[in-house]
């Protein structure tokens, strides 16, 4: 009996270890593959987009709203599963604490999408056209999540995460945080102090942490605003906001399981230049 | 005319003494004691410039010389960019005291540097001109600082800093109601970020922008600000936690480097840091937060136990 429960320990141990090793290399080939940047390429009359990030498709919108000064919104659905998330602890911390939980990031990785492109430059029907081909060349990838363009008017577009798998793989239908609707009180205030009032609300409301993320302080915090209104969306509120600024601004909200929170990141609009020798430089669209 | 008067020229010519004009046919000396001034003042927007002409002439008229019928009048020229500038004085009586001034003042272009010639001349009606002195140099057609420094004004949203920023030139130009903005000198790293964090990286500063003595800093002359440094407070505990179990070790933080530019009256942009940029920093250690901005001359931190 003592010789069985050995075998079955030593047998449970290597297969621990074995699974641990798996997991650290896993984690090693997906951090090598993982691009700063995505890259775009021009072609006759189209371009392509590449990525490869937990999140690629922010990273592809990302490039996109660089390349033509788009304002691009985008927005993680919550992702919760195993389906959808992959293990990312650090083996120096993982040796350290064996027994401790670790963490996870977004299980996404490599992603190209081909779309119309005008040399002349696109009118909005036309970037609406472009979105809704690299969203639907992403739902198909395998990525994680499935996600729709939101036209927000304006010439601003959010791409909303619609769509988890459940750890059974099975696809979950879910609506964005930022469509729950939200009291804030009208008043003036710097657009810093508007975006965490209105954060605020929407986190007493839905019970989810919602920070400011990573922000233009400078911008936010020289920008007066008067925002406010009764079971308004926090999505229509945090348009009015960042659209009464010294400078055009548009968000990223993130999701991080293991902090069951969400971030919201706000940059400033770029807008990509190249000179006679196609050298690129970006400038900040005011 | 609300503007100072910030940079004189090294050129103040005192003539105690200059040898006599004789007039045509008679026996008279004409002892000149003028002196021309020019300056230049700059409010960071316009250039102004000015040439004086002020004195008289000591008259000794000989015999038969018909004096008392000379007139005279002096003139100060301020020459522009080879345009040419005169402001006479009426005409008036040899011995009187005059004092003329010529003022001009244009919009300047960066990268152009503009010729500039003064002089100032005394004329007789009857023997002419009996004296003359001037100059000449060349103006740059944008002024921005050459020197800025940066102090910790205070704190706000708990972990950021305020940096309040000086600046100014040897010429102690204003700059009061200029607008200065930034820009990315080269990009920036930052080393607490982590694939999947659902904070963005902060490698690059955000293209803010002050007016000179005005919002934060209103009424402190050649000052803007505030420049708010540092990580959000909800962005330190998650990466005091997250970073680590992601491979990210503590200390770490983000480190942008920020070019500064100032407009010019023209409406061009002029940067006025060296290439490198203002190195500015912000560091998350296991019980504060560090903050630095290194300017072009002088650096300030704060630390704030969070």
């Amino acid at each position: 009996m003592m010789r069985f429960v050995m075998i079955v320990l030593t047998t449970m141990l290597s297969t621990f270890h074995a699974q641990g090793q798996d997991i650290q290399q896993q984690r090693q080939e997906r951090h090598s593959k993982y691009m700063e940047n995505a890259e775009l390429r021009h072609l006759a009359n189209s371009g392509t987009v590449s990525a490869n990030d937990p999140r690629p498709l922010a990273q592809a919108f990302r490039a996109l709203s660089e390349e033509y000064a788009w304002m691009i919104d985008y927005e993680d659905p919550p992702y919760y599963s195993n389906s959808d998330l992959v293990d990312d602890t650090a083996p120096e911390w993982r040796a350290a604490h064996p027994n401790e939980k670790g963490v996870t990031v977004i299980g996404g990785g490599s992603f190209q999408s081909q779309f119309p492109e005008n040399p002349e430059g696109a009118s909005i029907a036309e970037e609406e056209h472009v979105l809704d081909t690299v969203v639907s060349d992403y739902n198909k990838s395998g990525n994680p999540g499935r996600f729709s363009v939101l036209n927000e008017g304006d010439g601003r577009f959010a791409v909303v995460g619609t769509h988890v798998k459940d750890d059974n793989g099975q696809e979950r239908s879910i609506g964005s945080i930022l469509d729950t609707p939200i009291t804030v009180q009208t008043e003036t205030r710097n657009a810093f102090q508007t975006v965490s009032t209105i954060l605020d609300a929407l986190t007493a409301k839905t019970q989810t942490k919602v920070d400011p993320g990573t922000m233009p302080l400078n911008v936010m915090f020289q920008s007066k605003v008067t925002i406010g209104g009764q079971n308004i969306p926090a999505r229509a509120l945090l348009v009015q906001t960042l659209s009464a600024t010294k400078m055009k601004l548009y968000w990223h909200l993130y999701y991080d399981n293991d902090t069951k929170s969400y971030a919201l990141n706000v940059l400033p609009l770029m807008k990509a230049t190249y000179d006679a020798s196609g050298k690129r430089t970006t400038d900040f669209v005011r | 005319m609300k503007r100072s008067i910030l940079f004189l020229f090294g050129s103040l010519i005192l003539l105690l003494y200059c040898p006599g004009a004789k007039g045509q046919g008679c026996g008279v000396t004409l002892v000149p004691h003028f002196s021309v001034y020019n300056s230049v003042a700059r409010n960071g927007k316009n250039v102004y410039t000015a040439v004086s002409m002020q004195g008289y002439a000591s008259i000794t008229p000989g015999p038969g010389c018909p004096m008392n019928t000379a007139t005279h009048h002096v003139g100060a020229e301020n020459k522009i960019n080879n345009v040419d500038h005169w402001t006479c004085s009426a005409n008036g009586c040899p011995n009187c005291y005059y004092s003329v001034t010529d003022n001009e003042q244009f919009i300047g272009v960066p990268g152009v540097s503009y010729p500039w010639t003064w002089d100032g001349a005394a004329i007789c009606s009857i023997v002419g001109g009996f004296f003359g002195s001037g100059g000449g140099g060349s103006i740059p057609g944008c002024v921005a600082p050459s020197s800025e420094t940066t102090a910790v004004a205070g704190t706000t949203g708990t972990t950021v800093t305020e940096f309040n920023q000086g600046f100014g030139d040897s010429a102690a130009d204003s700059f009061d109601g200029s607008m200065v903005q930034e820009g990315v000198a080269s990009p920036g790293r930052d080393t607490c970020w982590f694939n999947g964090s659902k904070y963005l990286a902060f490698t690059q500063v955000s293209g803010g922008n002050w007016t000179v003595a005005a919002g934060d800093v209103a009424g402190q002359h050649n000052h803007w600000g505030f420049d708010l440094v540092g990580h959000l407070a909800g962005a330190v505990p998650y990466y005091r936690i997250q970073a680590p179990l992601h491979g990210k070790p503590l200390p770490c933080g983000w480190a942008v480097y920020q070019s500064m530019e100032i407009k010019c009256s023209s409406g061009a942009w002029v940067t006025y840091t060296p290439p490198v940029g203002n190195n500015i920093t912000s560091t998350i250690e296991q019980n504060d937060v560090m903050n630095c901005r290194n300017d072009m001359s002088n650096s300030a931190c704060q630390t704030i136990n969070y």
